[in-house]
This record gives structure tokens, C-alpha cells and sequence, in this order.
């Protein structure tokens, strides 16, 4: 299947993507997650975090494992954390021409 | 004391998320709350006036109830309040400065989807605009002739769906006219989100559907049969052959032979109308008879909801056959308002008009049928 996540992801969905690398999350817990994580820097908007956590659904990215009433709990594949690594190299890459360009 | 909730019209584009968002804000602070729609109609209840922020998230599925969307919703301090014309979720919040998306390009991504979406809904629309152009294309001038229109309006408007034809056309125009400016609010929000403004094209919308009403109506009369109502040729009460002539000509029942009919109809935009024929003595095995030359009657009868076009018929009906000034005019006759007749060799026209309702009659035979005046006025009085 044609992976539909080209190109880097966004400061809110690699932290959403960051949020499933220990454990199986629902929606709210990820909230919480990424408030703690960044200090409050990073701000994931109800409709954002419904979207990014549609589109990683639909891209194969995380995958529904349980719903408990309003809950649903979400769980990262295989490919997700492919995705993840692959950015996480990206950014690395970008870190490193930045540091360089400095000297 | 004031009503708890009242339904309005919304004038904003159904696809102009800003804007609706917008009057909607404008109505809470006014103290209208949204809490449904049903079609074009919004349904606001009556609280409290507040500043409240709303905010339209597109439907990407089914138009129900999202119980995941809405905890994280109410979780971040916003409200779920209901549906919007099967298009969006409705959250508001007192908190002015919330944000329900923060991430521009998963925002971009939902209003990517919607509108491929809408784009494909409007497949739906061009089959709708198909389907009612195709009903009533025979209510195009071009296809019965405009001089026709010209010189007999209202006799082509009772036996042509011009009218039905007309208003679907203004109808569908505003319609698709709506939807298109619709696509074009929704590509300007994906790239620019607009605030404070208020656009007024959604009154063309509701415009068109309005003007449709009638025509769905009417075809849904149409459908289900009840534009014809059969009635009883024996019960009638209608001047038959049989009575002019003589019970000789009686009447058979038999549509075939015969040539015994009846029929009676008429929708909201098609004139109220009733048609006998009945033929004496004709059957196709008289290979010899022309059946021009057969006595028989023929009753034309419509009924228009206004005085004048049925006086306007009337001078159609005399026009057409010799010119009005060659028939002669009845009255005075009881129960009628004009009565005009047009006497050839063993054939006549009688033209009759009694308020809104007009009548013509063919007859070939040899009785008068200005003996029939006051039988004819009475059969249109019981109509």
C-alpha cells in the first residue's frame, strides 16, 4: 500500500507518534503526554489530536486495540514506529547541519 | 413571555465554516444558542446571551455522534452542542482564546478531505438537476413551438409543464450556484482562515429551495398517481352524448370501440382538468365511417386559480378555432360569464366560461347545443 506520509512530520504529530513508544494510549492520556513532555510548549488542540490520530489510523501508523465507553486506545505498529525512527533520523540529520553551519 | 427556541434561516454559505462560525457567535451573544437544523432551518434556544467561541469540525464519516471526539472536545473545555446540516460537529467554549486545531497542516488535511467529499456530493446534485430538467423537458417552448407560447400562454402552460419546468430551472440555478460558491468559501479557508465576516450567500440556497418546494410537490403528485383521479363516466353528472342525442347513443364504458372516456386531474402547478369523448356508433370495424362524420362530444374542462387566465383561456379557445369574432356570443345565459358558440354544418364549438372554470365542447351532430346552456352551467357548478 502507497504510504501516504511523505515528507517530515509535524511538531504535533511526531509528539503524538513519541506518545505510543512505551505504551498503548487513548486520546486524552496523549494530551496529558505531550503537555508534561514539552512543558506546555507543545499545545494539541482537541480537533488536531482527533485528525492526526484519524490520519495515523488511516495510514496504518497506530491501530484501535480497545474502546472503553468515550475511550478508545490506540496502539503504534510496526510501520508507526518505522516512521517515527525514520523522522527522528531526519531531525537528527537537521540538528547536526545546524551545529555544523555554527563552527 | 418569550418562546424557549425558535428556528431561523441561516444566510450563510453551508460551506463557509468561518462564517457560520461567526453567526453563530453573533446569535449566543444575542442570546440564541444553536442546537440543530433540519434542512435549511436552524434551531436556536433561548439562554442566556454569552460570548462564546464555536467551532465547526467537518464530518469526515458517518453524521452521528462522535463519542471520542467529543471527550477530548469537552476535555479541552469545549462543549459538543449538536450537528450541522449532516456537515460539522458544533463545540463551543467560554474560553475565547481556546484553539481546537494547532497544527495548521492537520487542519489542512481535514478541510482536504471535506472538500473532496463535497466535490463528490455534488455528482448527487448534477443527477438531481438531470432528473428534473429531464421530468418536465417537454415544458420547453423550443420543443412545442414558441409561437404557440406566444399567442396561446395559458393553454401552453396547462398542457405543457412549462411551469414546473421554469421554476426548476431558477430553482437548480440558485442551488448549484450555492454549491459552488460553497467550494469556493472552503478552498479560501484552506488557505486563508477568515474572521469576522459574514457572507450572504447562503440566502441563495435557501432561496432555491423554496422555489423548488412546488415542484416536489408537484412531482411527488406526480409519482404517486394522485395528479389523475378517476371518476365514474355513468356518475358523472356530465352532459353526454346520449342526453344531446338522444338514448340511442348510450353510453357503452367501452374506451376501445366506443371511444367512451373520462378522465380528471390536474397537480399544484397543472390546472385542475376533466375530459370526456364519447363517439356514438363507431367501431373500427366499420371500415367504411370516417370518424369525423361519427356523432360524438368532446368536453375539454380546466379550472385555473385565478379569474383572469381563465378568461384568458377562453379568448385562446375562441381564437384558435375561427377567430373570436365569429362566435357567437350567448349571453345572457344563467350561471355562466361568457358563453360563446361557433355553429359550422352538423358541427359546433361551444366555449363556456363560469368563474375560474372554462369549458369547451366539440360536437358533431345535428341537435343545438345552445339548447344545453343552462345543463352545461349547472354540470360546471357541480364540478
Amino acid at each position: 500500500m502507497k504510504n501516504k506520509m511523505r515528507g517530515p512530520l509535524t511538531e504535533p504529530m511526531l509528539y503524538v507518534l513519541m506518545a505510543f513508544l512505551k505504551q498503548d494510549m487513548c486520546g486524552i492520556d496523549i494530551t496529558e503526554y505531550v503537555n508534561q513532555r514539552t512543558g506546555g510548549r507543545v499545545h494539541l488542540g482537541p480537533g488536531t489530536l482527533y485528525t492526526i490520530l484519524a490520519k495515523f489510523q488511516e495510514d496504518g501508523l497506530i491501530e484501535e486495540v480497545a474502546v472503553d465507553g468515550r475511550k478508545r486506545t490506540y496502539h503504534l505498529t510496526d510501520k508507526g514506529r518505522e516512521t517515527y525512527m525514520g523522522e527522528l533520523e531526519r531531525l537528527q540529520k537537521c540538528l547536526q547541519d545546524g551545529e555544523n553551519a555554527l563552527r | 413571555m418569550s418562546k424557549k427556541s425558535c428556528w431561523k434561516l441561516i444566510p450563510v454559505n453551508g460551506y463557509d465554516i468561518s462564517a457560520i462560525e461567526c453567526y453563530l457567535e453573533r446569535m449566543a451573544a444575542q442570546g440564541f444558542l444553536f442546537s440543530m437544523t433540519a434542512g435549511p432551518l436552524t434551531l436556536f434556544c433561548r439562554e442566556e446571551p454569552k460570548a462564546l467561541q464555536f467551532h465547526l469540525e467537518p464530518i469526515l464519516s458517518r453524521a452521528e455522534e462522535d463519542a471520542e471526539l467529543n471527550a477530548l472536545y469537552e476535555d479541552a473545555g469545549w462543549k459538543y452542542l449538536g450537528i450541522f446540516r449532516n456537515n460539522y460537529f458544533v463545540f463551543a467554549t467560554e474560553n475565547l482564546e481556546a484553539e481546537a486545531h494547532t497544527d495548521p497542516e492537520a487542519l489542512d488535511y481535514v478541510l482536504k478531505r471535506f472538500s473532496r467529499q463535497k466535490l463528490l456530493s455534488g455528482l448527487g446534485l448534477l443527477a438531481f438537476n438531470v432528473f428534473l430538467i429531464a421530468l418536465y423537458r417537454d415544458g420547453w417552448p423550443g420543443s412545442f413551438g414558441w409561437t404557440e407560447l406566444q399567442y396561446f400562454p395559458v393553454e401552453s402552460i396547462s398542457k405543457y409543464p412549462v411551469l414546473p419546468l421554469l421554476l426548476s430551472v431558477a430553482g437548480l440555478l440558485l442551488l448549484d450556484l450555492s454549491y459552488l460558491l460553497g467550494l469556493l468559501c472552503l478552498r479560501r479557508c484552506r488557505v486563508v482562515k477568515s474572521a469576522g465576516r459574514v457572507s450572504r450567500s447562503g440566502c441563495l440556497l435557501v432561496v432555491g429551495i423554496f422555489v423548488l418546494i412546488p415542484v416536489a410537490l408537484n412531482t411527488i403528485q406526480l409519482f404517486s398517481g394522485l395528479g389523475y383521479r378517476p371518476i365514474d363516466l355513468a356518475d358523472s353528472n356530465f352532459v353526454t352524448l346520449s342526453e344531446i342525442e338522444g338514448p340511442e347513443f348510450r353510453l357503452t364504458g367501452d374506451s376501445m370501440y366506443a371511444m367512451d372516456y373520462i378522465s380528471h386531474g390536474g397537480t399544484l402547478l397543472d390546472p385542475e382538468s376533466w375530459y370526456l369523448r364519447q363517439y356514438g356508433a363507431y367501431s373500427h370495424f366499420d371500415g367504411g365511417i370516417d370518424i369525423n362524420n361519427v356523432p360524438h362530444l368532446i368536453l375539454s374542462i380546466s379550472r385555473y386559480p385565478l379569474d383572469s387566465l381563465a378568461e384568458k383561456r377562453t379568448q385562446e379557445w375562441c381564437a384558435y378555432r375561427a377567430g373570436e369574432e365569429n362566435y357567437q356570443n350567448l349571453l345572457p345565459v344563467d350561471g355562466l360569464d361568457e358563453a360563446y358558440l361557433l355553429q359550422g354544418n352538423q358541427k359546433c364549438y361551444l366555449v363556456l366560461r363560469q368563474g375560474r372554470t372554462v369549458l369547451r365542447a366539440d360536437y358533431q351532430g345535428e341537435q343545438d347545443l345552445s339548447g344545453f346552456l343552462k345543463r352545461f352551467a349547472q354540470m360546471m357548478q357541480a364540478l
